[in-house]
């Protein structure tokens, strides 16, 4: 087992048998809690600075616990950021200063030590810097969704072009030819400085700069709420002031600039699409097909039977044309009766005038409506002559029962 | 998208479209084909697709600027809002008031109709300036209680397209696009009956150089 995986499973262990202080701790914000008796497992915590203090002073939350708590609390919107750069930038220079003289020494357990730090150092600001970034692109891409109201809105946007201001202030101090000259010539010291950090840098760059025109837009948008709020306001003192009627009144010209709208008038004829304008048509005609079938005009039909239907290419037999329209009538006075009675002699006289004598089309449709169960039909006879005692059919109803 | 339905919410209702009343059709309009194709729909009717400031909510106009029947609809429509302007300003004020912490609110932002019933029965003030609100024409209601009072002025705020209902059962209410319109109108006044608009610099905004 090797020394950290042991250093981690006992810090384990303390945290597992501490975690109510700690969540104590954690609650109080750093000031001092007095605990009457601790376990020895708490030393190991102390020992490691994740809590302060002493049975006698009282113990509070270091920062490091405060850090992990957050980071429990409430995942990624609390990372830690990337230190200061001045005083980043000093350390790895100390460091590489003392990996250097365990070069010039000979001494490797030295020199893979203090390489050892540089790289944690690295880690450290790359890290850092990620987290800062990711931090900003999620307080742009939720649109300050967890604020409370426009003025936590105001105060957000401050401190998102505050922290804006120091990233890139970090991000400017970290150029290549600063890395580049801290690495030296040393390989290992260019492999981590030169490359693997610059790439960091480079790569929050860019991603600012895709996230700008996202945070300009947000800064218009509170531009315009303020602008919006003021005019609300200077109405509303306008209004108080007792001037209660705006009276002015203006040209058709400065309406139509003012792109005011035209609504539609109900009832106004002149509204309505002139169908029989032909440059109508083919926008007409692509409305129509648009359009879903209304349900109440679609109920079912009732079968009429087996039919037979006309191509129309092959054969051009009127008689057989005729009786394919007849059908198509039956068919159609059938879908009137949807709505009540229809009578046979008014559908005629409606849709098929065309034909001399409605006698045809009425026996036809007698014929055919007296097979179907579901109809009733009512028929209505003249009166019968001194010359003709047989009844004749006027007209007949259909309705569904 | 069936254009049939988008054409009763802006020909038929009048409805201005924006993301708040009705996304769907609000994306359909924002693509270049969605909009060739309502405006191809409206053409017949004398109507076009237009935009509040050109990025916002979508309504209609007419075509034909020489239409003297479209130019009295376009002068009624005007006055229209011109009259409704104190109540609808009034009412804004009035939510501030009652939620400071809101501050002035605008297209987007919701807020909870419990939340501003429990704050004006529990202040005098807010119930005088409730009261102040409904001797307006549009908010005028033989209601006499508190809650139903509310109920009605929000109603006609719904019922002039300034606010939606987002949710029924926990009644949020929602400012539509359509604020921003009354905007533009307002702005329009400002201008013209040289209203003063005082600046205030409690609210300032940085800037950032990269």
């Amino acid at each position: 087992m090797s020394n950290f995986e042991d250093q981690f499973k006992k810090l384990g262990k303390a945290i597992s048998a501490n975690a109510e202080r700690l969540a104590e701790l954690v609650s109080y914000a750093g000031e001092e809690v007095y605990f009457d008796k601790v376990p020895g497992s708490f030393a190991e915590l102390s020992h490691l600075d994740i809590v302060l203090g002493n049975v006698a002073e009282g113990f509070s939350a270091s920062s490091l616990l405060m850090q992990l708590s957050h980071s429990i609390g409430r995942g990624d919107a609390n990372r830690r950021f990337a230190p200061g750069v001045e005083e980043w930038l000093s350390t790895v220079q100390l460091k590489i200063d003392q990996y250097n003289n365990a070069i010039v020494d000979g001494s490797e357990e030295n020199r893979l030590r203090r390489l050892h730090d540089i790289r944690e150092l690295v880690f450290q600001m790359r890290e850092g810097l990620l987290n800062e970034v990711r931090s900003m692109e999620m307080a742009l891409n939720t649109r300050f969704g967890h604020v409370e109201s426009i003025k936590d809105k105001y105060i957000e946007n401050k401190y998102l072009i505050d922290y804006l201001g120091r990233l890139t202030g970090k991000l400017a101090v970290l150029d290549y030819q600063k890395l580049n000259s801290l690495a030296g010539s040393n390989p290992d010291l260019r492999r981590l400085l030169a490359q693997r950090l610059y790439d960091t840098v480079t790569d929050c760059r860019e991603n600012i700069m895709l996230a700008l025109p996202r945070l300009r837009h947000l800064l218009w948008e509170i531009e315009k709420q303020n602008k919006q709020a003021k005019r609300i306001w200077a109405m509303h003192n306008y209004f108080k002031a007792g001037s209660s009627t705006l009276t002015y009144e203006p040209s058709d010209e400065e309406l139509i600039e003012l792109r005011i709208g035209c609504p539609v008038t109900r009832g106004d004829n002149s509204l309505s699409p002139d169908i029989y304008n032909e440059q109508n048509v083919d926008t007409l005609a692509e409305v129509v097909s648009t359009l879903k079938p209304r349900k109440d005009i679609t109920g079912s039909v009732v079968d009429l039977g087996k039919t037979s239907s006309f191509e129309g290419s092959a054969v051009s037999d009127e008689s057989v044309e005729s009786k394919d329209e007849v059908k198509q009538h039956l068919s159609n006075l059938l879908r009137e009766t949807k709505h009540g009675h229809v009578s046979v002699l008014d559908y005629w006289e409606r849709e098929m005038a065309h034909q001399k004598y409605p006698s045809g089309f009425m026996m036809l449709a007698h014929l055919n409506y007296t097979k179907i169960p579901q109809l009733k039909l009512t028929e209505s006879y003249a009166p019968a002559t001194k010359f003709d005692a047989t009844k004749r059919l006027n007209d007949f109803t259909v309705e569904r029962y | 998208m069936d254009i049939r339905n988008v054409l009763e919410k802006l020909y038929n209702q009048n409805m201005f479209i924006c993301p708040y009343t009705n996304e769907p059709i609000y994306s359909f309009l924002e693509t270049p084909e969605g909009e060739m194709k309502v405006n191809q729909a409206l053409e017949p009717f004398g109507r076009t697709l237009c935009r509040v400031d050109g990025t916002g909510a979508f309504f209609i106009d007419a075509i034909d600027n020489g239409n003297n029947k479209d130019l009295v609809e376009r002068r009624k429509q005007f006055e229209k809002i011109r009259d409704d302007l104190e109540p609808i300003v009034e009412f804004f004020v009035f939510i501030s008031r009652v939620k400071p912490e809101i501050g002035m609110m605008s297209a987007g932002h919701t807020m909870r109709f419990s939340q501003i019933l429990n704050v004006v029965t529990e202040s005098e003030s807010s119930i005088r300036q409730l009261n102040q609100l409904m001797t307006y024409k549009i908010f005028k209601t033989s209601k006499q209680g508190t809650l139903e009072k509310l109920q009605v002025v929000f109603e006609r705020m719904v019922k002039e397209g300034l606010l939606i209902s987002k949710n029924a059962d926990e009644l949020v209410y929602q400012v539509t696009g359509k604020y921003d319109y009354v905007q533009a109108v307002m702005q329009f006044i400002i201008d013209r009956e040289n209203i003063v608009i005082e600046e205030e610099n409690n609210e300032e905004q940085g800037t950032f150089v990269i």
